[in-house]
């Protein structure tokens, strides 16, 4: 038999990406197509010149993991959502704050459908709240559906650490409604932390419309490009799912671009610590790369102005990309914020427009080339457009110095579509360019590895024993999840000690990491 | 008396987040509670200590427990409806107004949202000036006014009085009350006359807070610095500028100990902290210490970093603003000065004096 082969895609919002690798991680062809409405076309596009690289039989593909945004956009763009109604088990009636309050208004109105609080819910020592009651349980979602929801999203207090009451629930709807009938419950997808949990359990409920039938129709494609093998998505901690847990929890994958950005510039480049830039079309991303994984981001996620709790990557985002306007009406030249976005192509002078790009200055400077491309319309000095070069290298040096500290003298890796604009001659020795750079997302998206992860609180007064029971735990979700037991590890602990509570109780976060096991 | 708007409320919640001096918890919950409770019950009403009555009953308050259960528990605001209740029995007459017990951090804006919820006024004011660990740690308890009797209640009706002899056991009792009920109560203590409050607070602090938060977040959405407007629009003092480049910290008996180094172009500053930052020094010189107040800006936003979300890497200004002239007198500093958080050295203050005092006419 032939060796088996992975394809890694990201779609982004200007191009999509594919990569074909081997187990080993040896990149076998890479492609980029630009990104289109329905999806569908710019990955069969992608997918089309990747194989025109290298001709290969569908069956020999062992895996398709992708990384897309397009659970992002339909919470942008408000598209095809479900409307949620929230059952909150909270014996405490917590009215000081209502559900979904904060949100930007027409994200509100598109989706929330009511709520109704029930006794229940749990105190962090398991003690109850309140004394949970089923028929009162089966009253709330009767009058939330007649109410006009759609779909459910059902939030326990301290049900990340108590599950039992969320899941009676969750029983009680399909036996109401159907089993068909789009629920979340909130221990399902997020931990603690009530406010962002059940934000990202109704984001998640009304999500399950869109991505079910946006991720069909990939599986469609899929199956007409006879593919034989499983698809996975990455989610926003960097490792995979797959499709049936995608289209039950979309939520999960609304952020992995840049983790999977991060890791996979590591990656070609061999590193397991480094700084990551990545320069796109409109914008650049710096992050920050520990031991082979992103660096977390302490701050609370917000994706389309919902406040939420996922692990995400440390993210510094400049406005500064390959489209990005240079602007000299005030005398020094001013990059960005402002860009050509998707329509460099027609507006940048190298490609016969009358907007002056850093394109421009990279063409004009003389060491870059692009196909259509040509420096003679291009209103720039080599000397002018060296100094803009300069300028976008200090500016990039500078924010990295923000990310770590001035002790370490860590390599940058850069990566993205517009890594190619920086001349090698301007960059200094700790820059780096991988080859296949400019597709290193795709790359995370094909060496993405299957976690485990446990969310808990517990008492640390016997701590080493505790913390080795956790990692044997999260050790056997990743195991359960598919991860190779050959490969397995744990990757990530975080303790988190709660103040004014006895007994040395934490909140204690463990993950662990395998390749797939095939 | 003044009402306060929508908009004063996120200034308010950055001038919190400041005078907690890195403690007193996140005013992120309590913004949003404020907020909606605005948005349900209309505004809250916002008076001078000196429009009290001599005989109005007035009642400072504020949620105790672990900040990290309160983001998993919201409080429901009926704890203080079903303590008022009881209040209400034991005094034969309701509060006339509320004030919040710590003005730093969470608690500073839940007197705004139980005065909008209640429809009574809320003091402009409260009884530490900034944030600290404990309840004897009070303006009240050094002008000798009794804790009880105390009330804790919870969301579910629950409600517990508190007759103690003085403010360190009702601090220890209310502690044991607190973690029985989950570890996340609503509190109510020393309650006080008019006339009391008017000799007893730390008047203006809810003003001082909207002043700070609006240079602070006007000056940032103007692309201005920020960090400069702060300092104008206060007594205060920058100690220093730079990159957050060590974190180091473990829980102790229920409290955050640690320490925080910024690298700045005059040498390595170091934080160490309680729940609230006490002591910075610079290559072993001290350059401020509690009862001042310290508050550690990001540099770009200005936002106030609480000793709970330090984050290595971060570009920082460390600020000083002076103490509450009721913690720099003897009975004041024989609470909270560096002795009683265990440092070796005096009290020296490290804003220099100044006449200048900011009203709400400066808003």
């Amino acid at each position: 038999m032939k060796e088996p082969l992975i394809i890694g895609m990201d779609i982004g919002g200007t191009y999509t990406d594919a990569v074909l690798i081997t187990k080993d991680e040896r990149i076998l062809a890479s492609a980029k197509s630009p990104t289109t409405d329905d999806i569908i076309h710019g990955v069969e596009g992608a997918l089309s010149l990747l194989f025109k690289q290298f001709a290969v039989s569908p069956h020999q593909i062992s895996q398709i993991n992708l990384g897309t945004t397009h659970a992002t956009n339909a919470i942008l763009q408000k598209n095809g959502l479900f409307r949620v109604g929230v059952l909150r088990i909270a014996g405490q009636y917590p009215e000081s704050l209502p559900p979904c309050f904060g949100w930007p208004p027409d994200l509100v109105k598109a989706i929330f459908a009511g709520c109704e609080t029930v006794n229940g819910g749990m105190e962090c020592d398991g003690s109850a709240i309140s004394p949970f009651n089923p028929g009162e349980v089966k009253e709330a979602i009767h009058s939330l559906v007649n109410n006009g929801a759609e779909g459910l999203a059902v939030v326990g207090v301290f049900s990340p650490l108590y599950r039992e009451q969320e899941k009676i629930t969750s029983l009680m709807i399909a036996e109401m409604l159907g089993k068909d009938f789009p629920h979340t419950i909130s221990s399902s997808i997020a931990g603690l932390g009530f406010v962002e949990r059940e934000n990202a359990t109704v984001l998640n409920t009304a999500l399950q419309k869109v991505m079910s039938r946006g991720f069909e129709d990939l599986q469609s494609i899929f199956n007409r490009m006879d593919f034989k093998c499983p698809l996975y998505l990455t989610q926003n901690n960097g490792s995979l799912i797959n499709l049936d847990k995608a289209i039950r929890y979309p939520i999960l994958t609304v952020s992995a671009g840049p983790t999977n950005s991060f890791v996979g510039a590591a990656r070609l480049q061999g590193l397991s610590d480094a700084m990551v830039v990545d320069i796109g079309g409109t914008s650049t991303d710096i992050g920050l790369i520990e031991n082979g994984l992103p660096r977390r981001s302490l701050n609370i996620s917000n994706i389309g102005g919902v406040r939420l709790n996922f692990s995400m990557p440390d993210v510094l985002s400049i406005a500064l990309g390959g489209g990005s306007y240079l602007d000299f009406s005030e005398g020094d030249v001013r990059i960005g914020p402002k860009s050509a976005g998707r329509q460099l192509n027609t507006q940048a002078f190298c490609f016969g427009g009358s907007h002056l790009t850093l394109t421009d200055a990279a063409i004009a400077f003389g060491k870059f080339t692009f196909p259509e491309a040509s420096a003679e319309n291009v209103p720039l000095s080599p000397g002018q457009a060296e100094k803009i070069l300069s300028d976008v290298i200090s500016t990039i040096e500078l924010e990295c110095s923000l990310m770590q500290s001035k002790k370490r003298k860590l390599p940058i890796i850069v990566v993205g579509g517009g890594s190619s604009l920086l001349p090698a001659a301007l960059l200094e020795e700790r820059y780096v360019i991988p080859a296949h750079a400019h597709v290193a997302n795709a790359f995370g998206a094909a060496i993405a590895e299957i976690t485990g992860v446990v969310d808990t609180v517990v008492s640390l007064t016997d701590r080493s024993e505790e913390l080795e029971k956790l990692k044997m735990q999260a050790l056997q979700k990743a195991l359960d999840a598919g991860a190779d037991a050959a490969t397995v590890k744990v990757v990530d602990m975080q303790i988190f000690p709660y103040h004014y509570v006895p007994g040395h109780q934490a909140r204690v976060v463990v993950t662990a990491s395998g390749k797939q096991n095939h | 008396m003044k009402t306060i708007s929508q908009e004063e409320l996120a200034y308010i919640a950055c001038g919190n987040a400041i005078l907690g001096s890195g403690g007193g918890g996140s005013p992120d919950y309590a913004l949003l509670m404020a907020q909606h409770a605005f948005e349900q019950y209309g505004s809250a009403m916002l008076a001078d200590v000196e429009e009290l009555g001599d005989e109005d009953l007035v009642l400072p308050i504020a949620y105790i427990g672990a900040p990290l259960i309160f983001q998993e528990k919201l409080p429901s605001g009926r704890e203080f409806e079903f303590m008022f209740q009881k209040i209400e029995r034991d005094f034969g007459k309701l509060p006339k107004a509320v004030i919040a017990l710590e003005i730093g951090g969470f608690n500073g804006l839940i007197a705004l949202s139980i005065s909008a919820k209640l429809g009574i006024p809320a003091i402009d004011g409260d009884t530490m000036g900034r944030a600290f660990p404990e309840i004897q740690m009070t303006s009240c308890h050094v002008a000798g006014i009794p804790v009880s009797p105390a009330y804790l209640a919870d969301a579910t009706g629950n409600v517990t009085r508190i007759d103690a002899l003085d403010a360190m056991t009702a601090e220890k009792i209310a502690r044991h009350v607190c973690i029985s009920r989950g570890s996340a109560c609503a509190i109510a203590l020393y309650p006080m006359s008019g006339a009391t409050a008017k000799q007893s607070i730390v008047a203006g602090t809810v003003t001082q807070s909207s002043i700070m938060g609006r240079a602070i977040l006007e000056s940032a959405k103007q692309g201005l610095d920020p960090i400069s407007s702060f300092l104008q629009s206060q007594p205060s003092v920058q100690l220093a500028q730079g990159v957050i480049t060590d974190i180091d910290q473990s829980v102790k008996e229920g409290f955050l100990i640690g320490m925080v180094t910024i690298a700045s172009q005059e040498g390595r500053i170091e934080v160490e902290y309680k729940n609230e930052y006490l002591m910075a020094r610079r290559e072993g010189k001290v350059l401020a210490s509690t009862p001042d107040i310290l508050a550690i800006l990001e540099n770009t936003g200005g936002t106030p970093i609480t000793s709970e979300t330090l984050r290595f890497g971060l570009k920082v200004t460390l600020v000083a603003l002076p103490a509450p002239s009721i913690w720099t007198s003897g009975k004041g500093l024989d609470l909270v000065s560096p002795q009683v958080f265990g440092y070796p050295f005096e009290y020296v203050p490290s804003v220099p004096k100044t006449d200048l005092i900011f009203t709400r006419n400066d808003l």
